[in-house]
């Protein structure tokens, strides 16, 4: 049976070889239950974005009939494309209707405030060539995943140190970015927050 | 990431003016009718300005989301 600090150290963390005592268990799970929906969220865009970036787009003559209409500026792009279905928006990648020209296109709520105020679709991105705009995209949708993984860190950092600082919260926070990165598939990143939360707890007087 | 957000300023409770309302990403996404992925790549392309709390997550001021549908009207 194996112990540390005199405690049995019961529970395997989902997926890995940590060992966590009772206490840091009950810290792991309160700071992983703060961050669960959006994690699972954050999976779902990043199994499409994977998806998407992996279809070779080719160029107009053998891109298919628009699934959609979107009109932006006056301009009645052809939705060739859902890229990323989010919870509220949607992805395109769309074709010109006179020129060879391809953009991303973000569509946003029509209700929202921010379509209300700003308009419903957004130009991202455009190119000539549409399998470079994918990749594009892909690596920018990839780097706010990252950012999005990194600020979950951060809130989970929050939870495992205020509600329980016994309860080795710096180990519980590293299997809780562990699992972010899995996600996302990006260590370093993920990381960035552990530092932030480190020069917190320095800046408070806290030891880890 | 093109925008380095601010670290959020501590302010005493001797101050006369009350600390800034601020928006976790998610409490901002559902403000003005959009998901936190749209947040953060608002971020990302330097149309939101966030803050950081002491624990580095992102914070959004209110007055930053006012500015933002605003500024589109």
């Amino acid at each position: 049976m194996l112990k540390r600090k005199g405690q049995v150290t019961d529970f395997l963390v989902p997926g890995s070889t940590v060992r966590f005592t009772h206490g840091e268990r009950e810290a792991y799970t309160a700071a992983f239950e703060a961050i669960q929906p959006e994690l699972d969220e954050l999976r779902q865009i990043h199994r499409q974005v994977r998806s998407f970036q992996q279809t070779t787009w080719k160029r107009r003559a053998s891109l298919s009939d628009p699934i959609a209409i979107v009109t932006v500026e006056g301009i009645e792009w052809h939705a060739q494309a859902l890229l990323l279905r989010l919870p509220k928006c949607a992805i395109f990648l769309c074709r010109h209707p006179t020129e060879n020209e391809f953009a991303i296109i973000h569509l946003f709520p029509a209700e929202s405030a921010y379509a209300i105020a700003n308009g419903r679709d957004q130009i991202l991105l455009r190119s000539a060539n549409p399998h470079q705009l994918v990749r594009q995209y892909a690596a920018e949708a990839r780097h706010t995943l990252r950012f999005m993984a990194s600020n979950l860190v951060a809130r989970a950092q929050r939870v495992a140190w205020e509600q329980f600082p016994e309860e080795s919260p710096g180990k519980v926070v590293r299997a809780i970015s562990w699992r972010c990165c899995q996600v996302v598939g990006n260590r370093e990143s993920v990381m960035e927050a552990e530092r932030a939360g480190h020069t917190a707890r320095r800046a408070r007087g806290l030891r880890v | 990431m093109n925008e380095e957000p601010t670290q959020v300023p501590q302010r005493g409770g001797d101050t006369s003016e009350p600390a800034e309302k601020q928006l976790t990403v998610n409490e901002a996404a559902h403000a003005i009718g959009v998901d936190s992925f749209t947040i953060q790549g608002l971020i990302q392309r330097g149309k939101l300005n966030p803050a950081r709390s002491p624990w580095g997550e992102i914070m959004m001021p209110k007055s930053e989301l006012i500015r933002l549908i605003e500024k589109g009207r």
